[in-house]
């Protein structure tokens, strides 16, 4: 995956597709994943107590609504329960070890070249270097709305329960790293600016993203469990991520427009090798950190929404003796 | 008119039919019978269009129309009972003019309350004002001033989805009702609706019993 | 009588039965306008500076704190069922029930804002491009507002929950509102803001219908 040398995360329109290649590139790994496992394992998997697998090598989506008049209503299958959850379960959880594995080592080694063995700024001294920290943070919270709501028009389109469970696991950890972000970036300003906080575009946007999180984990929990309350979770993501580079926008300008300092936290044009490759490392680190909690908060969902059936009463009895 | 084959429907962990097969057909009055909270009020909604966690198909043909009174009337009470009985009619399709509508009134047995803000009305009385809405939904309804959608004059409404319709109506109001839907089926239409009690003078072509 | 014109017309009867809905969100927004200098002190600078963002925030909260009375007694008496059913294509519909919002909310605040606004010591080019910046965002409020209601309709508190789902989302416009009065304020050019206000206005006219209607359709669903 080519990436731009400059990763920090200025505000061009540049970045922004990377952004949007990235995230798009890697939701559409996951499900490219699924899809072949599935196609793989399907035919040979019928439980009967869970919902039958389609014995075609590909579920097709359900029939649309042809006649989209109001006085013809041709209803399709609402259930069509992709998958198994108990074979979600089981992959997940391979899948997890393996990125929890890689994200720990790509945390020790980005953690401590940035921390201990990248050269000194010029300009902050060492204080730039919670940059490494910040910075990914920041990215990622911006790629996990995006993922989300890319899981979230999976789910409006194909019904696919995975999806629905991608997007409310994603919403929580979206909000702590978006107020990781917010946190070292406070921490950031001190040396920097003198004090905590201070208005800067890219903040106050990352603050506005903390807050469509927030909606969104607001939202699941207000409504009652249900598939009703999982396609309003899914529209409000897709409408939250439409409205996201709107809102960029409007911040940027709105503080070039009232703009008073002039320090800003982006970094400055050209960052050598030394710096942007343990930023690199770091911001790959975050996505695979991101995976690993996010298919465990998956599995658990897994669990929890399937703690009726057999198969989880035969785990659970398993490790109780 | 309307085909409904292998109706599954599951809520709230609790499978209330499965496999459900009707077939509705002009002049067919389909009765579903059940104790309370066998799923009569979700089957009606899943056959609307308003419910949507199901498995299964329901069809309906081409240029079928319906109307549906649910168990919410409907009506507003800020207007007036002729007010709110236009907005439906207007709902579902029908520019009518307001004499014709103090005739549904009348003949629903709220003869003096045309004027009459909703918020003033008893409960059966607003769910009269919404089964009133069946004196012109009705293949063979008299109605002044016809613009139905679509450009075509055919018929009103051929199916009447009623979710107990006779409950909170006196006697007078339980008679009109049955003579709306005799008259209804009588002119090719056809009606689905749920009821504790059966129908004076006419027998249900079909019962489906949920619950059993 | 089309669809929309038939909702419109119901509404607008209602709203005219029961001044009290509106009133009290009118109400509420000057109530929150003539807090501000009673909390800010009266310094004619300071005042000057705050206006544009005060009467903006308040029309926010305001047309945020209006948009359950459209929806919910509709939800609660049946007439958004019937509307579903009904053989009358949906989505004019429900674009009805948005206008009428607007006509409830956004057009007294569009009314009332030239007065608030001298009471906030703003120049007249200011009070000229506040006009237009309410008159070109509240109804885009109206409309991005509609989908919050439409997906909390079933929720259990829905007063704070679509707060918090609404107000990030109208961050944008808020944000170009302030930014216009503030340009009118100095003098300078505020037609780029117009027309950032214009484009969300037709972005939002375009797409919010749809996602209010798809809201609909789950809540009376539940």
């Amino acid at each position: 995956m080519p990436l731009n040398a400059r990763i920090a995360p200025a505000q061009t329109v540049g970045q922004k597709a990377c952004v949007i290649a990235l995230s798009t590139c890697w939701g559409d790994l996951v499900r490219l994943l699924v899809d072949h496992v599935l196609r793989v394992t399907c035919t040979r998997r019928v439980d009967s107590r869970s919902v039958k697998c389609s014995t075609t090598t590909r579920q097709a989506p359900p029939n649309p609504i042809t006649a989209h008049h109001r006085q013809h209503i041709v209803m399709f299958n609402w259930f069509h329960k992709f998958g198994s959850p108990r074979w979600c379960y089981g992959i997940l959880g391979r899948l997890c070890l393996i990125a929890a594995l890689a994200t720990g080592l790509l945390l020790v080694v980005g953690v401590v070249w940035g921390l201990a063995f990248a050269p000194v700024d010029y300009q902050q001294g060492h204080s730039y270097r919670i940059m490494f920290i910040h910075v990914p943070a920041a990215f990622l919270a911006q790629s996990i709305y995006l993922m989300m709501a890319g899981a979230a028009a999976v789910f409006l389109i194909w019904r696919m329960k995975l999806a629905d469970l991608a997007v409310q696991c994603a919403a929580p950890v979206g909000a702590s790293i978006t107020f990781l972000a917010l946190a070292t970036g406070a921490l950031w300003g001190m040396p920097t600016w003198g004090t905590f906080w201070e208005w800067d575009a890219r903040m106050t946007s990352t603050l506005v993203l903390f807050f469509l999180f927030v909606g969104m984990i607001a939202l699941r929990s207000g409504l009652e469990y249900g598939p009703a309350a999982a396609r309003a979770c899914a529209i409000l993501a897709i409408v939250g991520a439409v409205n996201i580079p709107i809102i960029k926008y409007s911040v940027d300008w709105w503080y070039s427009l009232h703009q008073t300092s002039s320090i800003t936290l982006t970094e400055k044009p050209s960052m050598p090798a030394s710096m942007w490759m343990p930023l690199l490392i770091m911001v790959v680190a975050y996505y695979g950190f991101f995976f690993t909690v996010w298919m465990m908060r998956i599995r658990t969902e897994i669990l929890r929404r399937e703690r009726r059936t057999g198969w989880v009463r035969d785990l659970t009895d398993g490790a109780t003796q | 008119m309307l085909t409904v084959r292998g109706l599954t429907c599951e809520r709230n962990e609790r499978v209330l039919f499965r496999d459900l097969n009707v077939e509705l057909a002009a002049g067919g009055l389909l009765r579903i019978r059940g104790p309370n909270g066998s799923g009569k009020t979700t089957l009606l909604r899943i056959l609307c269009g308003l419910f949507e966690d199901f498995t299964g198909e329901v069809e309906w043909a081409d240029d079928t129309r319906f109307v549906f009174a649910g168990h919410r009337p409907g009506v507003n009470g800020a207007l007036s009972a002729a007010e709110n009985l236009a907005f439906l009619v207007g709902l579902a399709g029908d520019a009518t003019g307001s004499r014709v509508v103090d005739q549904a009134l009348a003949a629903v047995g709220l003869a003096g309350y045309e004027d009459t803000p909703a918020s003033a009305l008893s409960e059966g009385q607003r769910k009269r004002v919404n089964l009133a809405r069946l004196a012109f939904v009705s293949p063979r309804a008299p109605v002044a001033n016809r613009a139905s959608i679509g450009g075509d004059d055919a018929a009103g409404p051929d199916v009447w989805v009623l979710d107990e319709p006779l409950a909170s109506l006196d006697a007078d109001g339980v008679h009109w009702v049955e003579r709306q839907i005799g008259a209804h089926l009588d002119a090719g239409g056809a009606v689905l609706f749920t009821s504790h009690q059966d129908l004076q003078g006419r027998l249900p072509s079909q019962t489906l019993d949920l619950g059993l | 009588m089309t669809g929309f014109l038939l909702i419109l017309r119901r509404d607008l009867m209602i709203a005219w039965r029961r001044p009290a809905d509106v009133g009290n969100a009118v109400a509420f927004f000057v109530l929150v306008v003539v807090l501000f200098p009673l909390g800010m002190g009266p310094d004619r600078a300071l005042l000057a500076a705050a206006g544009p963002g005060v009467i903006w925030v308040a029309a926010l909260l305001s047309a945020l704190l209006s948009l359950e009375t459209v929806l919910r007694p509709d939800y609660d008496d049946g007439s958004l069922e019937q509307m579903a059913v009904s053989s009358r294509p949906f989505l004019p519909l429900v674009l009805g029930k948005i206008v009428s919002h607007w006509v409830q909310s956004g057009l007294p605040i569009v009314l009332l804002c030239p007065v608030l606004a001298v009471m906030y010591f703003l120049p007249a080019d200011a009070i000229g491009a506040m006009i237009l910046s309410l008159l070109l965002g509240t109804p885009t409020l109206s409309l991005v507002g509609s989908i919050g209601v439409a997906l909390t309709l079933g929720a259990r508190k829905g007063g704070t929950l679509l707060a918090v789902l609404i107000l990030p989302l109208y961050v944008p416009v808020l944000v170009i509102g302030t930014l216009m009065v503030a340009a009118g304020a100095e003098g300078a050019s505020y037609t780029a803001h117009g027309l950032m206000l214009g484009a969300l206005l037709a972005l939002a006219i375009g797409f919010a219908p749809l996602a209010t209607a798809a809201g609909l359709r789950l809540s009376i669903g539940r």
